[in-house]
């Protein structure tokens, strides 16, 4: 099994997860999601993600000019973004835990 | 961490090269997914480890990827919902009441012995088809007649042999019709169904009357049969063919039988009093099978024949 194809499926959760406490722009976010470990993130995959989920009304999103680079695209959670991620987040909670318990009986067995 | 010119002229390639093979997407679609892809790959560029190519791969692999994740193609997040318009509110009120509609029909069903109550319905279906080409008859029939009342064959014009061919006719094709009615197009599949509705309407309005008449019948015979209605008065006669006066009918409880109207009327229509009420006759000079033309005398008369 590969993790990009795990990764397909909970992108957009793992997104929502990283905006949580912090606003973040593109390549920021992509970062954030390599550190917390999922490395095999596609940078187009991510930035697709964002317009995604910003065009389902889920983030907001405000421009910060810079100085020195290209002015930066913040995306924010909204009110309806948290909703998604809670619930997503619990549906993928209960979704791991029963394939863990999955691969405990079948480890043990 | 300033673009250079050679970034700027990189980046811009690589979008014109993700953009170009995007040329499948509506124009709209395609120009919101590349909005900000300049200034997000102005950051990855920023990072100054290898070309946009090597790092994010050829433009094609790129643009895929970000047709895929943007939703285009393959899952993820539904588009949030439109606010619900008129017609979306009636489908969703069609879809519950269906639901509910479905959940009684399976609910029911062990009152039938079936899974479903509209199974056994099915199994009803050619009765139905017997009933309608039934129905079409009778209302075929009143219509085409004098528009008396509804009653139970569907008589033109009287006949019996009419009505009995005319029924056979009409229930024949509403089987050979039910049999067929899945060929039906759309359209004709509505004007069927009005006209089922129809034609229950009026059949039940024409039963209903029919009913409500038929209920009524045996009072109006009751008034009409009564064989004593037009008794005035009462003339008893003996063995020997004498009007007897002053007669006393009873009944097997000793109870007086009253009949008829105690008051006499001559020839003029003027009133007289006559007898006693229950006692007979009232009027003797009325009495029918008098001898000769002279009013009926109080003792009996002689007799011509021993």
């Amino acid at each position: 099994m590969d993790a990009t194809q795990l990764l397909k499926g909970v992108l957009d959760l793992a997104v929502l997860a990283v905006l949580r406490d912090e606003d973040g722009y593109g390549y920021d976010i992509l970062r954030r999601l390599r550190v917390a470990g999922l490395e095999e993130v596609g940078d187009a995959s991510v930035y697709g993600t964002l317009r995604r989920l910003f065009n389902s009304g889920l983030l907001n999103a405000y421009v910060v000019p810079s100085d020195e680079g290209p002015h930066r695209k913040y995306y924010a959670l909204n009110a309806a973004g948290r909703a998604e991620l809670q619930h997503s987040g619990k549906i993928w909670q209960e979704f791991s835990a029963t394939m863990d318990d999955l691969l405990r009986e079948r480890g043990t067995a | 961490m300033n673009a250079t010119d050679t970034d700027i002229d990189e980046i811009t390639a690589y979008v014109e090269a993700v953009r170009a093979a995007l040329a499948g997407l509506p124009e709209e679609v395609r120009e919101g997914l590349l909005e900000d892809l300049p200034e997000h790959l102005a950051e990855v560029v920023a990072d100054d480890i290898g070309t946009l190519a090597d790092r994010l791969g050829p433009p094609s692999v790129y643009a895929a990827e970000l047709l895929a994740s943007a939703g285009y193609v393959g899952g993820g997040f539904p588009d949030p919902p439109p606010p619900p318009r008129r017609a979306t509110r009636l489908r969703r009120a069609r879809a519950s009441l269906g639901a509910r509609v479905r959940e009684l029909d399976e609910s029911s069903g062990p009152l039938f012995g079936r899974p479903k109550a509209s199974d056994f319905l099915a199994q009803l279906r050619p009765a139905w088809w017997v009933l309608r080409g039934y129905l079409v008859a009778m209302v075929l029939a009143s219509a085409l007649g004098d528009g008396s009342q509804i009653g139970l064959l569907p008589r033109v014009g009287g006949s019996d042999l009419v009505a009995l061919g005319m029924l056979a006719t009409c229930v024949l094709a509403s089987i050979w019709f039910g049999r067929r009615r899945f060929l039906l197009k759309r359209p004709l599949r509505l004007m069927h169904t009005v006209g089922t509705g129809i034609l229950v309407v009026v059949a039940l309005a024409g039963f209903s009357d029919a009913d409500s008449a038929s209920r009524t019948d045996p009072y109006m015979n009751a008034g009409y049969s009564d064989p004593y209605n037009d008794v005035r008065d009462v003339f008893v006669y003996d063995r020997e063919g004498n009007l007897v006066e002053g007669a006393r009918l009873l009944d097997q409880e000793g109870q007086p039988i009253r009949l008829g109207d105690p008051n006499c009327y001559d020839d003029q229509g003027s009133y007289s009093r006559g007898a006693p009420e229950s006692v007979y006759p009232y009027c003797a000079e009325n009495a029918p099978f008098r001898l000769g033309n002279k009013p009926a005398p109080a003792a009996p008369a002689p007799t011509p024949s021993g």
